[in-house]
Parts: structure tokens; C-alpha cells; sequence
């Protein structure tokens, strides 16, 4: 009897796992043909009505250039010997960095709420 | 601009500055979401930069050649940023009020043909940043702005503080009702000063585009602009170019969302399969400037969903190519 009660919940245990397999499969195959779908009907209003004027319009820009050097901050700060000390909620941002604290301390505060600064 | 920068610039792009022989360097942090540093995870993925600029802060193309030039190049639009490499630096306070003045007055030596746009960024400093839209807004057509800027601006305007950090996926009716608060105050305050008044704010998040246009005024399709920078916020981000591959996108932005009015009514809205973008109209009452004159505008709001990229190639320069993608469509 032991044996076989073991046999039946090994049996349902396996058609659950294959139901949910098959069901995840379901799920996300129809969520990548929702996706694809928005994406179509966005290309096609990107297209939509596309005249080039004779005159091309032109566009000035100003003001400032710059060389951008970037770094993957994750793998750049854990190969590093910089740490982050103290909590979170004491961290405070500073607006001009003078030290490599306040750039840690600054960094860690945008950091973990995923803001962009500057 | 260095020497050697020069060459990477497409043919067609005419420098109007002096080339230079030293730099600004800009060192930028980039993570994706979910990288963690210690105990510190990201929620999501952006970057954090760092710089000690020595050339930006002096805004050289304010150098009359700049505008000079214009006479002959007859730009139907000029597109403004980089103001913030001035901000936080108190020391440079005096020169900096030099320097937006000049800027002031190159904006009202435009010709009216030319519209003008300004791209916001991080500013910290909110004196600085109220400096900068008083030297700027009476002369703009049009703003561009991310959900942190729109935050940051909101709370000049009500709270008279500075937020540097907001919810990075805002319900649409949070935003656009933030969009309505800066729109009505930078009316009130700045104003009926020119001939010019702001027609356009374009607020670009991580989830979706709003793109807010005042009826009858000269941008063109708000619809189609919505859904290009929807797109190239992807394209730019997952670095694929032309391409968007919907299944490394998720969307945000799904199924039915709802926007109040001025008045406080509801307006039900969804994003379907057929009709992702989806625009309303709305009347907004201003009263404009020291006279406090007031009026009625129009207004036509559409929002696009972002098939927001799931594994984040670039963050930084990705707001500008958002806003130059909606505006090129709109000129």
C-alpha cells in the first residue's frame, strides 16, 4: 500500500510539472505574440504617412562636446577595493565630490534606487 | 571638440566652434538592471557620471559665429542642452548669470521661423535651475524631459524644493498630471514675455512616451512621434540599430490605464494590439504671465508603450536620441 501510494504521488507530481511546463510554454509564447504584435502595429505608424519634404529640414545643436569613457560600474567596483560602508538610509547624496567617500557614498545612494545623476 | 573627434562626425554636420586640442572627459558608471555592489542591488539600469569639465561650463558656441551662422544654414529647429555642466558650481555664479543672459539674447535673435527646443538633465542646484528655464522658456517651443526632470521640475513649482530621485515607472496619470502642473506654471510664470509660447513637452520614461502638443500649433503628428521614440528607446538601449527584437522586450506599459482631466474627470484609455498609442484631448486653463491673462489651450495628449529592453547596452545619450526621434517626425 506504501509503495503504491508513493507510486500515485510520484504519477500526479509528474503530470503537475509537465502541466506547468506546458502551460509556462502556453503563457509565453502568447505574451511574445502580444509583444510582437504591439511591435507591428508600432512600425507600421512609424512609416505611416512618411513624405520627405524637398526641403529637408535642418537642426542646430548646442552647446558643449565631450569624451564619454565608460566603465561597468558592478564589475568595475567589485574587481575594486572600494566597499560600501554604513547603511543605506544614512547614505546622502553629495552635490560636488571632493573625496572618494562622497563619490562612493553618492554612487551607492543613486545606485540602489536606479536613478541617473550627474 | 578635439581634433581627432572631427572625423566621427557625419559629413553633413557642419561645427560651427573652433576645434580644441584638450577635453572634456565625461567618466560614466553604467549598470544593468538587477547588478548589485555588495549588499546594493539596481533596480534598473542607468548610469551615474562623473565629471570635472573645464570647456563646457564657458558655453563657447555662445560665441556670435554660432548664431551668425545661422543666417545661411536656416535651421528649422534648434535644439538646446548641456546648460546643466554650469549647475552646481556657486563659485561660477556670476559669470553663469553672464553667460544665460547671452544665451537669452541669442534665443530672441532667432529668427521666428526657427523652433526652438530645450532638453532638460540633472540639475541640482533648484536657484540654478529656475535661472536657466526664466533665460529659456519664454522663448521655446518645446521641452523634452525625463520622468526624474518632470519630478524635479514639479516640485520646484509646488514645493519650492528639488527632488533628485523619483519612481521610475510612474503610473501615465501621475505623469501626466505632473506634465499639467509644469505646463500651466511655466505659462504663468514665463509666459506671454515673446512671441513664442511653449506648444510641446515630450516626457520619455523608461515604460512609455508622453507627448503633449497644443492644438493647431506646427507640430505635426503626435501619434507617429510617440511611437518613433518608443521604438528608438528601445533600438538604442538593446545597441540593435534598426532592428527590435520583441523577445528580448517587455512591456511596462499594458492593458487599460486611466488619466484624470482638469476638472477631475476620468478618461479610460488601452493599449491594444491594433492601437498601441493611444491620444486624448484636453482643454487646460492658463493664466499667462505678469498680466495674468487668461486663456484656454488646447491640447493633444498621445502615449506610446516602450518595448522596454531587457538586457541594457547603453543608458547614457539614450534621453537625447528618445527626444531627437519624436522631434524629427514632428518638424
Amino acid at each position: 500500500m506504501g509503495d503504491q501510494g508513493i507510486f500515485y504521488i510520484t504519477t500526479v507530481s509528474a503530470f503537475i510539472a509537465l502541466f506547468a511546463t506546458i502551460f509556462q510554454g502556453y503563457f509565453s509564447s502568447n505574451e511574445l505574440q502580444h509583444v510582437t504584435l504591439i511591435l507591428s502595429s508600432l512600425t507600421e505608424l512609424e512609416f505611416s504617412n512618411v513624405s520627405v519634404p524637398a526641403d529637408i529640414p535642418r537642426v542646430a545643436v548646442g552647446y558643449g562636446a565631450c569624451t564619454d569613457v565608460y566603465l561597468n560600474a558592478a564589475q568595475f567596483l567589485n574587481a575594486s577595493h572600494f566597499e560600501f560602508e554604513g547603511s543605506l538610509e544614512e547614505v546622502a547624496p553629495s552635490d560636488k565630490i571632493t573625496s572618494e567617500r562622497e563619490l562612493l557614498q553618492t554612487f551607492a545612494y543613486f545606485f540602489s534606487k536606479g536613478a541617473a545623476a550627474e | 571638440m578635439l581634433f581627432r573627434q572631427r572625423s566621427s562626425l557625419h559629413a553633413n554636420i557642419k561645427l560651427a566652434s573652433q576645434l580644441t586640442t584638450d577635453e572634456d572627459i565625461h567618466l560614466i558608471l553604467e549598470y544593468k538592471a538587477g547588478s548589485a555592489w555588495g549588499s546594493l542591488r539596481a533596480p534598473r539600469a542607468n548610469r551615474f557620471i562623473v565629471r570635472t569639465d573645464t570647456f563646457n561650463p564657458i558655453l563657447r558656441t555662445l560665441e556670435p559665429q554660432f548664431t551668425d551662422s545661422f543666417a545661411d544654414f536656416g535651421p528649422r529647429l534648434f535644439a538646446i542642452s548641456g546648460l546643466h555642466v554650469m549647475d552646481n558650481d556657486p563659485e561660477q555664479r556670476q559669470v553663469r548669470a553672464t553667460k544665460l543672459q547671452s544665451l537669452s539674447d541669442q534665443l530672441q535673435g532667432l529668427s521666428p521661423k526657427t523652433l526652438v527646443h530645450f532638453e532638460l538633465a540633472s540639475y541640482v542646484e533648484k536657484e540654478y535651475l529656475r535661472e536657466v528655464l526664466r533665460a529659456i522658456v519664454p522663448y521655446t517651443d518645446s521641452l523634452g524631459m525625463n520622468e526624474q526632470e518632470l519630478q524635479n521640475m514639479e516640485q520646484i513649482f509646488t514645493r519650492d524644493e528639488i527632488s533628485l530621485v523619483a519612481d521610475f515607472n510612474p503610473a501615465v496619470a501621475r505623469t501626466w498630471q505632473q506634465t499639467r502642473t509644469i505646463y500651466k506654471h511655466l505659462l504663468r510664470d514665463f509666459g506671454g514675455e515673446s512671441a513664442k509660447s511653449l506648444s510641446r513637452i515630450h516626457v520619455h520614461t523608461l515604460g512609455y512616451q508622453l507627448v503633449l502638443t497644443v492644438e493647431g500649433s506646427v507640430w505635426k503628428d503626435s501619434r507617429r512621434a510617440a511611437a518613433k521614440a518608443a521604438l528608438v528607446a528601445h533600438r538604442y538601449v538593446c545597441g540593435t540599430k534598426d532592428f527590435v527584437n520583441p523577445e528580448s522586450a517587455d512591456l511596462l506599459l499594458d492593458g487599460s490605464f486611466a488619466v484624470q482631466d482638469e476638472r477631475g474627470q476620468t478618461i479610460k484609455l488601452k493599449v491594444t494590439e491594433k492601437d498601441p498609442v493611444q491620444c486624448w484631448a484636453e482643454s487646460i486653463t492658463i493664466e499667462e504671465g505678469t498680466k495674468k491673462r487668461r486663456r484656454t489651450v488646447k491640447v493633444e495628449v498621445c502615449v506610446a508603450p516602450v518595448l522596454v529592453c531587457r538586457v541594457a547596452k547603453w543608458t547614457t545619450g539614450a534621453g537625447d536620441n528618445i527626444s531627437a526621434a519624436a522631434l524629427i517626425v514632428q518638424i
